[in-house]
């Protein structure tokens, strides 16, 4: 089920979406910024990804939305569940 | 066009959304158990809400001339407590032969925790042994990668299980190749801020394809829209994609997965609609 619109047509529609979105996101920094104590929200790791994502959106690339998913995601452990799985934070077990 | 709601908590719901649902093409709902926004002190509080899962509400859907079926579990959040998880679970099988019960579930993980894992992985073995279809509920927010590839890894398991006859639910852009890679069914929920707009929704389709996937409101208590799937709808033909195309989405996908429970007899909406029966006063 591929795209069946060309870029400007796609561009067209969501051109006023993402003008609102960036004033959302701009107004919304703004009004932290003029806060007291705004210096401190910088080393909110909230705050970082916030800014993480940001380059996310200035880079170029098919998988945007994925990597800012990622990006807001807690780490995972492959093999958590094996035997000899030295991540104890998730093996499962019967904590009643 | 005709619309299968696969994932939508009715029970939150009042009677005129069934209706306006189905004015706006439902032909049919599932509706899985979960949390009631408080976490419920016995297994008689279960009992009693299976009853109206699966009593009450197909009576009530039937108002509106719209199918419904349910699935049966403890959700992630009450499996904290395990002891009442198991005998939830142990409970569950009076309901399985009743019509309409497509399976266990919404099971899963809420906060990746030891405890949620040991009841996800006792609901599975409930399932396998009672040859049921499983629906899955994965995180929220930051909790979602992680909860999900810990699901398919406890999936991964148990032999027994069937890809074909899970459907991982509330999938995202980084967990949508994670249940399509092995073989599960998938489902993206059409929710206010924390899960998929209808936009992204249509985005993924257009990525990863329309086999094994299907949308649904997740409509419940709290701020959610029971008729968003409607708005994909929308979305799908701005977009100039084919009716058929869009129908297979809404309405055959759900259909071909659910046709898996030996318990789902759908009737065509003409049909049934004919044999609906009126409604009555709640007073």
């Amino acid at each position: 089920m591929e795209t069946l619109q060309s870029a400007s047509e796609v561009f067209d529609q969501v051109y006023l979406d993402l003008r609102a979105g960036v004033l959302v996101l701009a107004a919304s920094l703004d009004r932290i910024d003029r806060c007291e104590g705004s210096e401190r929200i910088g080393e909110d790791l909230r705050r970082v990804r916030i800014e993480q994502s940001l380059e996310i959106l200035a880079t170029p690339g098919l998988n945007r939305a994925e990597q800012i998913q990622v990006l807001f995601s807690d780490a995972y452990t492959p093999g958590w569940n094996s035997a000899d799985s030295t991540d104890t934070s998730d093996v499962p077990g019967d904590d009643t | 066009m005709y619309f299968f709601d696969p994932h939508v908590h009715m029970i939150s719901r009042v009677t005129d959304d069934y209706e306006r649902m189905a004015r706006m093409g439902c032909v049919a709902i599932s509706e899985p158990a979960f949390w009631a926004g408080f976490d419920r002190g016995s297994v008689d509080g279960f009992r009693d809400y299976f009853r109206q899962l699966t009593e009450f509400e197909p009576t009530r859907a039937g108002w509106s001339g719209v199918q419904h079926y349910s699935w049966l579990c403890i959700n992630a959040k009450e499996a904290e407590n395990v002891e009442l998880s198991r005998e939830v679970i142990a409970m569950i099988p009076e309901f399985l032969d009743k019509p309409g019960v497509l399976g266990i579930g919404e099971i899963g993980l809420n906060k990746n925790t030891p405890n949620e894992c040991t009841i996800f992985r006792e609901h599975v073995e409930l399932a396998m042994r009672t040859n049921e279809l499983i629906l899955i509920h994965t995180p929220h927010l930051d909790d979602k990668y992680k909860g999900t590839r810990m699901i398919v890894d406890m999936l991964l398991e148990d032999d027994r299980v069937d890809p074909g006859r899970v459907l991982i639910d509330h999938v995202e852009e980084h967990t949508v190749g994670l249940a399509r890679e092995e073989g599960f069914w998938c489902a993206m929920t059409l929710y206010p801020v924390t899960k998929c707009t209808p936009s992204r929704a249509a985005d993924i389709i257009e990525m990863y394809g329309d086999d094994r996937i299907m949308v649904n409101s997740a409509g419940d208590w709290g701020p959610s829209n029971p008729t968003a799937v409607p708005d994909f709808i929308m979305e799908l033909r701005r977009r100039g994609h084919a009716e058929s195309q869009i129908k297979k989405i809404v309405y055959d996908n759900p259909i071909e997965f659910f046709s898996g429970s030996e318990r789902f007899e759908f009737t065509p909406p003409d049909v049934f609609r004919e044999n609906a029966p009126a409604g009555v006063d709640a007073e």
